[in-house]
């Protein structure tokens, strides 16, 4: 009777690990597919073309501070936090090549930010490892369309703090911030940066999640499937636990 | 046998919480960190290299021996191999001997004289850059062309003159200037 018992939890155990296993593959699974870039090359881009990102979405007003008063496009379908394509915004990576001294790229990326509340939306680009060169001289231009705000002009390698935005909102709202980076080359530069190469990965976070609120419709899967992640994980691991500590009382006495 | 089996269960029981624990976490940091990213953004800077007649020498030692009102042409290539469109200059460095007040130089793209004057005159504080860019991939070709004046008389026997003939480009872009 108790082997049988033990059989029955150990079967019970492994039906959830195996549960857990395949939501977290579907939670990262759905995260990497739906968000990844288009590898494209940038070339004529211009400035100031793109502030008017309006699409078939439905738009409504949002609420916003002082430091983010600029029109503010909404739309009423989103993630908590996603890049959001356009017809003039593609959030396409950088793919520069033959940079001599005085040029710069544009490259323009729409983040869609679902909030109730305040919150800060950072940016920081995160250089890798070898190409440290080139990171001594280029510079980036971090400004926000809706504003016109420059959020960092300076060393890309030197963007160590993130460049903060904050969104306020009284209400659940969804807000879109047009970013327009432009990466450059000062004049100045010498022949020690002639064929270097930088690869950097350009990342947009918000660490206090308190405020990020679920979108008013639609794509909340990824909230769920978190959620029952965890009420599952908190459930296998608490009935182990008990299940060992009576074993270990029925083998004392 | 009691023992083995307890064992085993503590084992087991260590190893399904090790991985319900790294499970958790992931989910966790999912939850409390919203981040969104574009990767792999890739920047190149160019360069600016210049072939000049595969690195020979235009002029050979011993090739000629300079006699008053002697003209030598000698012919030499610069070749772009830069991804851009480049300004260039030529001169001249390393110049030892007593013929290099004497000698007169002339370099020549086609009929275009480029630069004309004593080797002494021709160094690279003194030069400026030609007129044209050359183009990426292109290879241009010159002349230079020795002449020992009749005026300057029989040359005693030690007399010579040693250089380095030397190419500088620049890129033209973003350079209306040709600075250097």
């Amino acid at each position: 009777m108790k082997k049988k018992t033990e059989r029955i939890v150990i079967a019970v155990l492994s039906v959830l690990l195996v549960i857990c296993l395949a939501l977290l593959f579907l939670v990262f699974w759905q995260r990497y597919t739906t968000k990844k870039p288009v590898h494209t090359e940038v070339s004529g881009n211009q400035i100031g073309e793109d502030s008017d990102v309006s699409s078939d979405e439905t738009t409504m007003p949002t609420d916003t501070d002082e430091t983010s008063r600029a029109p503010t496009t909404t739309t009423t379908t989103a993630s908590r936090l996603s890049l959001h394509r356009t017809k003039t915004v593609h959030n396409a990576p950088f793919f520069v090549k033959n940079m001599f001294p005085g040029d710069f790229e544009i490259n323009h990326y729409c983040v869609r930010v679902s909030h109730n509340g305040p919150v800060t939306v950072e940016f920081i680009p995160k250089i890798r490892d070898g190409y440290e060169v080139l990171a001594e001289v280029l510079k980036c231009r971090i400004s926000l369309q809706n504003s016109g705000k420059v959020l960092y002009d300076g060393l890309i390698a030197d963007l160590t703090d993130p460049a903060k935005h904050t969104l306020n909102s009284d209400k659940q709202t969804v807000a879109e911030l047009l970013y327009e980076i432009t990466v450059y080359l000062d004049e100045s530069v010498g022949n020690r940066y002639q064929n270097k190469e930088l690869v950097a990965d350009f990342e947009w976070r918000v660490t206090d999640t308190e405020s990020l609120g679920p979108p008013e419709t639609g794509q909340n899967l990824r909230l769920i499937l978190n959620a029952a992640v965890i009420s599952v994980l908190v459930f296998a691991l608490t009935t182990l636990l008990i299940w060992r500590k009576r074993n270990e009382k029925q083998e004392c006495s | 046998m009691k023992n083995k089996n307890a064992a085993k269960k503590v084992t087991s029981g260590i190893i399904a919480i090790f991985v319900l624990a790294i499970c958790l976490f992931a989910t966790t940091i999912a939850l409390v960190w919203e981040a969104v990213s574009v990767k792999d953004n890739l920047f190149i800077t160019g360069r600016v290299k210049l072939n000049l007649n595969d690195g020979k020498p235009v002029i050979q030692e011993n090739e000629y021996l300079f006699e008053p009102g002697m003209r030598v042409a000698k012919d030499f290539f610069l070749e772009n191999l830069s991804g851009c469109p480049v300004y260039y200059r030529l001169y001249f460095s390393d110049i030892g001997g007593g013929l290099a007040d004497e000698l007169e130089i002339t370099v020549l793209n086609g009929d275009t004289v480029l630069y004309s004057g004593k080797i002494t005159e021709l160094t690279k504080d003194k030069v400026a850059a030609a007129d044209d860019a050359i183009e990426a991939g292109e290879r241009r070709e010159f002349s230079i062309l020795f002449h020992y004046p009749k005026e300057s008389g029989n040359p005693p026997a030690e007399k010579h003159v040693t250089f380095t003939l030397c190419a500088e480009g620049v890129q033209t872009i973003n350079n209306p200037d040709k600075l250097f």
